[in-house]
């Protein structure tokens, strides 16, 4: 008896709201606070509302993030290429801004990340759901069975969508 | 407990040979439900968040 395996090509993770990767000037995100705008060389953050905050310009030669999010306290950048994580704390509750950044490993690159009111999760290429605190201190973690295609968090609330595992198919992942 | 007001939009491109599975966390109440999407299997999704 043979077992016929199928390779079907799998659909990329991506953060709803955004506009598609291969443009030079693209949205990383666009929700009820504001905007993430990738230009060439650098990330503009904007706010709907411009008396809560100004822009921020934040350079992107170097670290060429790709995914993002905006929360009413923090942004969060990651780039899958560099594998680093940067959040910025333009809001906290003792006034001063935190920012850090985190690297990750070689083979676990960062492909979604997302703020909730007091916390961010991250979604890496190994199937790690990551959750942290503000100040970048790991809360938890869970692996999904399937390879991420989206997520998204409203207050205490995270959805998440992967690909299901199916017998007999394998899969390709660009 | 977890409010189910959350909707997606997608491509279906009707084939079977694979399928999106969802997991929807309370993180403070630590409640979960999973499941399948109710699509056809290889739907591209184009769109996902709450209402």
């Amino acid at each position: 008896m043979t077992t016929e395996t199928k390779s079907i090509e799998l659909q990329e993770s991506f953060q709803s709201t955004s506009t598609p990767k291969h443009l030079k000037n693209r949205f990383l995100l666009w929700n009820n606070i504001g905007t993430i705008i990738c230009h060439n060389e650098q990330i503009q953050i904007s706010f709907h509302d411009t008396s809560y905050h100004n822009p921020i310009t934040i350079d992107n030669k170097t670290n060429q993030y790709t995914v993002g999010d905006l929360s009413s306290s923090a942004i969060v950048l990651a780039s899958s290429q560099k594998k680093i994580l940067y959040c910025n704390v333009y809001r906290s509750s003792d006034s001063e801004t935190q920012q850090w950044t985190l690297h990750t490993e070689k083979n676990n690159q960062i492909e979604l990340v997302r703020l909730g009111e007091d916390f961010l999760v991250i979604a890496t290429s190994q199937r790690i759901i990551q959750f942290m605190d503000l100040s970048g201190i790991q809360q938890r973690f869970f692996r999904l069975q399937g390879s991420i295609i989206s997520m998204s968090i409203f207050h205490n609330q995270l959805w998440i969508i992967y690909h299901s595992i199916t017998k007999g198919f394998s899969y390709l992942r660009n | 407990m977890i409010e189910k007001f959350f909707y997606f939009h997608f491509l279906d491109l009707q084939n079977d040979e694979h399928g999106m599975s969802y997991i929807l966390l309370d993180i403070k109440n630590n409640n979960k439900l999973t499941g399948p999407l109710p699509l056809r299997s290889n739907a591209k999704l184009s769109w996902m968040g709450f209402v």
